[in-house]
Order: C-alpha cells, then structure tokens, then sequence
C-alpha cells in the first residue's frame, strides 16, 4: 500500500509539473501578410478569435486599397494626379490623396525640405520606385543637376478645395517616404474604432502599437546597421532594444534595406534632396512619435540631415526621440531616448545630444 | 522502500526537473513552418522533418529547404535575392519572404523574444 502511494503521488506530481509545459489558450492573434509592397504583421492581443480575423482581413483590405491610391506611378489617383501634375492647367484631384498631399506639405516644410515628396522624378531617375529590380548604376549626372535645378517642391502645388494646380513641372509626387507611416496610423485608428484597444501593426519593420502585450508592453528590438548574420543569430543583429508604450509609433529609416551595388559601391534609396544622391553620413535612424506618418517622414528627413543637422530639424518637426547611427557607428541619441533604449553592445560609443 | 521503488523515484524526479528546464526555456524554438503563396497558406511543415520544397509563385520557384528545426530560402527566383540572403530561421514568430515572387515563409508554435524587430 504504502508503495503504492509513492509511487502514485510522485507520478502525480510530475504530472502537475508537466502542465507547465502546456501552452495557455492563445489570447495573441498574429498574422503576417504581404500588403504594401511589404511584409505586414498585425498582433492583436485579448481579441475573440472571429473579430480578430475579422479585423485582420479589414486592415489587409485597406492597406492594398492605400497602395495602389498611393502608388505613384500605377494607374490610380496618385498615379494619375502625377499625370496632370506634368500638364499646364487645374484640374480636380482625388480626395483620397489630398488629405495626406496636406499632411506631407506641413511636414515637408518643417523638415526644412529634407523630407522632398515632390522629388518622384528623381526617385524614378534611380529606379528606386520599383518593388525589387533597381537601376545597376547611378543615372547621369547632367540629368540629376537639371532635375535639381528645376528645384521641384511640395509648395510649387497649389490646393483650393478640392482644385488643383502646380506652378512646376518637374514636380511629381512621391509619398514613399510618409505613405506606410500614414498607413499604419490608419490602420490602429480602425483597429481602436471597433474595440480594439491592445494592437501592434508592422509594416516592415515600422510599425506602431496600443495598449499592451498582455502584462508586459510590446518588445521590440532594432535591427543594427552594419552587422550581417542570419535569422537564427537574431538577438546578435540588434543594436538596441526598447518597449513600446501605448500609441506609439516607431520607425527606422537605414541604408541596408533598398539599394544597389555598383563598382563596389552601395547606393541606398535614402536620396538627399541638395545632391540628388544617396544620403552618405548616417547609417540609420529611428525616431518614435505618437503619429506614424511624421514618425516616418522624420526617420527619413534625420537620416538625410546627418550626424551635424538631426537635432534643429528634430526640433522642428517635434520629435523628441531620436537615435542616429552615424556611418562610423556612434550613436547619437536625445535624452529621453537614451532613458528608453538599451544598447545591446557596451562597446557602442554615444553621444548624448540635446535638442536646440 | 526498495531499490525499484528508489528507482522510480529517482527518474520521476529527473523528469520532473527536466520539464522544469524545458518549460522556461527563455524563447523556444518553433515547431511547424507555414508556407504562403499570395498570402494564401500554401503548406504547412513540420521543421523536425527534413524537406526541400518547391513552391510556386508569381516568377517561378523558390526552394524552401528545412533541416534540423530550421527553414530557409535555397533559391528564388527574384533579382534581389533578399530572402535567400536572409538564411536560415528557427525563432517562432520569424518570416522570411520573397515579395517579387509572392511567397514568404513563417515559424510557428513557441513564443518569440520579440513582439517586432524595427529596421
């Protein structure tokens, strides 16, 4: 008897032991999806399981309906707005994309013309506006300087209403730099609309969050800029760590991620508006900023500014969170980022930078 | 008590400790691959069974390779090659995708240590 009972209760007590091993019901819904010429992730956490799917093919829905809206150079309405652009005359533009024409004026301004979205003729000039096949070598450079010289930008188009006219024509419109952060914000304003309140949308490696990951915040980490290694090493390809707090956007704008090489030499999709070239000081940015849409145009205005300008067009364009890796690996980080992040390498030398 | 009875108490406990170890592992490995075609779950694969698959897409095939709890782009036929550089995953949660081509890859099963990596 009395073996028995020993034996019984220690199998009872591995037993216990081993439900811990058991994984809890899901209460995390994630689904990765390829929508805007990107990879997307939506997280959703403490949803039902059909309005979780529900809600997760709405926000695949739209994101494809912004893509092609947006899309400079498909046969939507930006596409065709670009067309009119480069014909004399008024013309009544899409309602669609004058919101975020509006939007993208502010902050083009504010940017100190860093961030250029009427430069989608040098954009195209690079071949950087197709989703895999680049130029192989840079376009020439009398072309970059009559471009250049014609000085297009976003303030040459005139809006009343809903009229439209443009006083240069060499603009044309290229929203790349502002249309994901815009997207991703459209996309957590309708996760909340229908009761959503703990969220993550990822739009390739930018993204944005409400709420919280159960007990804890959202983890997220970035991505380092120079170093190479595989998926399966993931932690060793971080520079930094960070949680995300409740609707916040994060967005990182690095030289690793669109470009070509030729003659051993990189050429990224970061173009600097004053050179017609890829930006060449920094290596990324990320900023984090309540709005997606002016998280992601700072991340690309920062990158453009360099190690010396980031911290007045910071000010500028009102984000207080900022790293910079500059192209000899210092990071460059704004007070309250420096009490956010953590650096996953002691070697890394930082800067800690206030902002004017 | 006698020495079977030791026995089993001895291994029941060994056991007990060793599901302990496997229960809070920090991030554990994932356990089936999820291949996607246009956004359409085009197979899914157990990644302790070694595999070389060939899926379709927009282009033509990419090779997806599986070996040892982990999966990979072999090839691809897309001009940028980003997902075969990629190389290898094994992290639940990881994608790895060939946008030209229309195909991306997943781990499932296990909790990753990110909720996103930002780049």
């Amino acid at each position: 008897m009395n073996r028995l009972k020993i034996l019984f209760s220690t199998f009872i007590f591995v037993f216990l032991l081993s439900a811990c091993q058991q994984e809890p019901e899901p209460e995390e819904h994630k689904s990765t999806m390829m929508v805007f010429g990107t990879l997307v992730t939506i997280t959703l956490w403490d949803v039902e399981e059909d309005k979780a799917n529900e809600a997760i093919s709405a926000v695949a829905d739209d994101l494809s309906f912004m893509h092609e809206a947006w899309h400079p150079w498909r046969p939507g309405p930006m596409g065709r707005m670009n067309q009119l652009l480069g014909m004399a005359g008024e013309f009544t533009g899409n309602i669609s994309v004058i919101p975020l024409i509006e939007k993208s004026r502010t902050l083009s301004e504010q940017s100190q013309g860093l961030f250029n979205p009427a430069l989608g003729k040098l954009v195209k000039l690079w071949g950087f506006h197709q989703e895999d096949m680049f130029a192989s070598f840079p376009p020439p450079q009398e072309e970059i300087d009559k471009l250049l010289a014609a000085n297009p930008q976003i303030s040459d188009i005139r809006i009343d209403d809903v009229r439209i006219s443009n006083d240069n024509p060499a603009v044309r419109l290229d929203l790349g730099a502002i249309a994901k952060g815009e997207a991703v914000e459209r996309s957590i304003d309708y996760l909340r609309s229908i009761g959503i309140d703990h969220a993550m949308v990822n739009a390739g490696g930018d993204l944005k969050a409400i709420g919280r990951h159960g007990d804890r915040p959202w983890h997220i980490g970035v991505r380092h800029p120079r170093k190479q290694c595989q998926e399966e090493n993931q932690a060793e390809c971080l520079i930094a760590r960070l949680d995300v707090r409740d609707n916040e956007a994060v967005f990182t704008s690095g030289d690793y991620e669109r470009y070509f090489e030729d003659n051993d030499k990189r050429y990224h999709h970061i173009l600097d508006p004053r050179t017609g070239y890829p930006a060449d000081q920094t290596t990324s940015v990320t900023v984090i900023h309540h709005d997606g849409a002016t998280a992601d145009a700072a991340a690309t205005a920062l990158f453009i500014a360099g190690p010396e300008q980031w911290p007045q067009i910071a000010r500028n364009m009102g984000i207080e969170h900022v790293m910079l890796i500059d192209k000899q690996g210092r990071a460059h980080l704004t007070p309250s980022m420096a009490e956010r992040i953590e650096l996953q390498d002691d070697d890394i030398e930082t800067v800690i930078q206030e902002l004017p | 008590m006698t020495l079977a009875d030791k026995a089993v108490v001895f291994i029941a406990v060994l056991a007990a400790g060793l599901s302990f170890y496997f229960a809070w592992q920090p991030s554990a490995p994932g356990t089936l691959l999820e291949i996607y075609q246009d956004n359409t779950l085009y197979e899914r694969h157990s990644l302790n069974e070694p595999a070389t698959l060939n899926v379709p897409g927009k282009l033509g095939d990419s090779v997806i390779e599986i070996d040892q709890g982990r999966a990979r782009f072999q090839s691809s036929p897309c001009t940028s090659k980003f997902c075969v550089h990629a190389g290898w995953m094994q992290q639940a949660g990881d994608v790895i995708a060939c946008l030209p081509n229309g195909v991306h890859i997943q781990i499932h099963g296990g909790q990753g240590r990110f909720d996103a990596i930002a780049f």
